[in-house]
C-alpha cells in the first residue's frame, strides 16, 4: 500500500507519532531492560581501569553499555564500525522491530519516504586514536582503508540510514549534550515539513577512552567519588560534585499520525514540540538563571500548544554537576513556576552516567515510557535535595503520574551553549 | 601446487576472514572457486579491508596490483602458498 500521498506538509505544531523506542544503555542492552532496572533504582556507574598512553593505569569512574554490541551485530558489520556506529545500529534495530518495520527496507510500502537523523557529541574519538596509533607504529599500510568513513560524525547516522534505507534524507547533528535531543527535534520537523513519513532519529555515544575522560577530568567537570561509583552521579543532591561519563544509544521512529494510523501501527505516545536554543554565553558553562535553557523550554511549550500547567513529568538533563543542576533548576522554575510542585522531575543520568551524544535521545525514550507506563522513574542517588533546588525531584522510589492526559518536557544542553527541550504527549 | 592439508587450512582460515570482512556473509557461503567480486559480494572497499586482514594474518606485503588480479578464494590461496611456508609462516 503506498502511503507516499500523506507526505504532504502539514501545519506547523502538528504532532508525530511515536511508533518505535530503542535503546542500549549502562543498564541495559535494550529498552525493558533499561526501563525495569531504572525504575527498581539500579546504578550503571563503575570504577574501571584504563590504560593510559604513556602504559600507566589510572582508573575513572565510567557507566559503560551493559551489553556488547558485538553480541547483538555481526562481525563485518563490527569490524566496519566504530562503537558508536554499533551501539546505534543495536538501538535502531530494536527501535525497527518496536515500531513493526523489522526487515528495514522490505518492510516499508511501496514509495515510503524513510529519513534518519542520528546525533553524536565526541563521534568516533576512540577509533581516531586507534588508528593513529597504528599509523604511528606502522605507517600507512597499518591503518584500515575504512578510517575516514569511520571517523566522520556522520559515521553513525550513515550507516543506520544505510540499514535503513534513509533515501529521503540522513543528518547529523552535532550539538555537543544536546546533540540526541537535536536530532529528535529534526525528526519532527522533517514529519512536518513532509520531507518524510518515517524518520529513525537519535543519538548514540561510545567515548569511553582515556583522552576524553582526561579532557573532562581536567575542566573539573567529573565527579571525584572514587569511592563510591554507585552514589557518584546525584543530580540535584546538594552533595553532587560532577558528572559520570557513560556510553550508550537512544533512538526513536517517528512518523506523522496520519501515517501511522494508516499502517496500523502501535504509538507509544506523541512528540508534540520541540524548542531549540542557544546562550551564546560561554563555550562550557550555561547562562546565569539558565535563561537560554528558559527560552528553550518556552518555544517547546509553545509549539506544543502546552500551558505549563498541563506537564506532569519533567526529564532534567541534570549531569550532578554543582552550577548546571542550579542553572537548570532556575530555568524550569522561570518557566514552571508555582506548576513545579505537581511536576515529578527525573534525572536519569543518575544511573545511567552522562552518555553525552545520546543522553536525549536515551532521555527521550525513558520520557515516552514514564508517560506511557504513567510512572516517573527515580533518581537512584538522591539523598538530600540541594535546598537551592525547587523542585519535586522523584526518588528513591518511582512516583506514580496521574490519570488522564499527560505531558512531559525533557530537556538538553551542550557546551557550545546548545538547550534543546522535547515535549510528549500520550495524547494527539 | 599447495599439499592438500595446507590447502584445506588456508580455506577455512579465509573463510573465517572473509565472513568477519563482508557483511551478510557465513562461511558456509565461501567456496573455492566463489567469485569475491560476483558470488562473495567483495567491492573495492571490501577488496582492501580484505588485503588489510590478509597481511596482518600472514605478515606478508599484498601490493594492490597483484590483489586485484585475485578474482577467486582459490586464486588467493594459490597466491598465499607462493609467500606462505606450508606452517602458515612468511617465506
Amino acid at each position: 500500500m503506498s502511503l507516499r500521498h500523506q507526505a504532504r506538509p502539514v501545519r506547523r505544531g502538528a504532532v508525530a507519532a511515536v511508533t518505535g523506542l530503542g535503546a542500549t544503555t549502562a543498564l541495559g542492552g535494550d529498552v525493558p531492560s533499561t526501563w525495569t532496572a531504572l525504575l527498581s533504582g539500579k546504578c550503571g556507574v563503575q570504577r574501571l581501569g584504563f590504560e593510559m598512553p604513556d602504559g600507566s593505569a589510572q582508573d575513572f569512574l565510567a557507566a559503560p553499555a551493559a551489553v556488547d554490541p558485538r553480541s547483538v551485530l555481526s562481525p563485518a558489520k563490527v569490524s566496519h564500525c566504530d562503537r558508536s556506529a554499533q551501539l546505534a545500529l543495536v538501538a535502531a534495530k530494536e527501535a525497527l522491530r518496536d515500531a513493526g518495520l523489522p526487515d528495514g527496507r522490505s518492510s516499508y510500502g511501496p514509495g515510503t519516504r524513510v529519513a534518519a537523523v542520528v546525533g553524536v557529541g565526541l563521534g568516533g574519538l576512540a577509533s581516531i586514536l586507534e588508528q593513529y596509533r597504528r599509523l604511528e607504529s606502522g605507517g600507512v599500510g597499518r591503518i584500515t582503508p575504512r578510517t575516514i568513513p569511520i571517523m566522520l560524525p556522520n559515521h553513525p547516522a550513515a550507516e543506520v540510514g544505510l540499514m535503513i534505507g534513509a533515501e529521503a534524507r540522513v543528518h547529523t547533528p552535532v550539538s555537543a549534550c544536546a546533540s540526541g535531543a537535536e536530532a529528535i527535534a529534526q525528526a519532527l520537523g522533517i514529519i512536518r515539513d513532509g520531507h518524510a513519513d518515517v524518520v529513525v532519529a537519535g543519538g548514540t555515544e561510545a567515548a569511553l577512552v582515556p583522552l576524553a575522560l582526561a579532557g573532562f577530568a581536567r575542566l573539573q567537570a567529573l565527579s571525584r567519588r572514587h569511592g563510591d561509583p554507585q552514589g557518584a552521579s546525584r543530580p540535584f543532591d546538594a552533595d553532587r560534585d560532577g558528572f559520570v561519563m557513560g556510553e550508550g544509544a537512544g533512538i526513536v521512529v517517528v512518523e506523522s499520525a496520519e501515517h501511522a494510523a494508516a499502517r496500523g501501527a502501535r504509538v507509544h505516545g506523541y512528540l508534540t514540540g520541540a524548542g531549540i536554543t542557544n546562550d551564546s554565553h560561554h563555550v562550557a558553562q550555561p547562562a546565569p538563571g539558565g535563561t537560554g535553557c528558559a527560552a528553550a523550554l518556552r518555544a517547546t511549550l509553545r509549539d506544543a500548544g502546552l500551558a505549563a500547567e498541563q506537564v506532569q513529568h519533567i526529564n532534567a538533563h541534570a549531569t550532578s554537576t554543582p552550577l548546571g543542576d542550579l542553572s537548570e533548576a532556575q530555568a524550569l522554575r522561570r518557566v514552571f513556576g508555582d506548576a513545579l510542585k505537581n511536576i515529578a522531575v527525573s534525572a536519569p543520568k543518575a544511573a545511567l552516567g552522562h552518555t553525552l551524544g545520546a543522553a536525549g535521545a536515551i532521555e527521550a525514550v525513558l520520557t515516552v515510557l514514564a508517560l506511557r507506563e504513567r510512572t516517573a522513574p527515580p533518581v537512584c542517588t538522591l539523598d538530600r535535595l540541594d535546598p537551592a533546588i525547587e523542585l519535586n525531584v522523584v526518588g528513591p522510589g518511582a512516583q506514580p503520574l496521574p490519570s488522564g492526559p499527560l505531558a512531559a518536557v525533557s530537556t538538553s544542553m551542550g557546551f557550545g551553549g546548545h538547550n534543546v527541550a522535547l515535549a510528549f504527549a500520550t495524547d494527539s | 601446487m599447495l599439499p592438500a592439508a595446507d590447502e584445506r587450512r588456508l580455506f577455512e582460515e579465509l573463510q573465517e576472514l572473509l565472513a568477519a570482512t563482508v557483511e551478510d556473509l557465513s562461511t558456509q557461503e565461501v567456496r573455492l572457486d566463489s567469485s569475491l567480486k560476483d558470488d562473495l559480494g567483495v567491492d573495492s572497499l571490501a577488496l582492501l579491508e580484505l588485503v588489510a586482514a590478509i597481511e596482518d594474518k600472514w605478515q606478508i606485503q599484498v601490493p594492490m596490483e597483484e590483489a586485484e588480479q585475485l578474482g577467486t578464494v582459490r586464486q588467493i590461496i594459490t597466491h598465499l602458498g607462493t609467500v606462505t611456508t606450508p606452517a602458515g609462516e612468511a617465506s
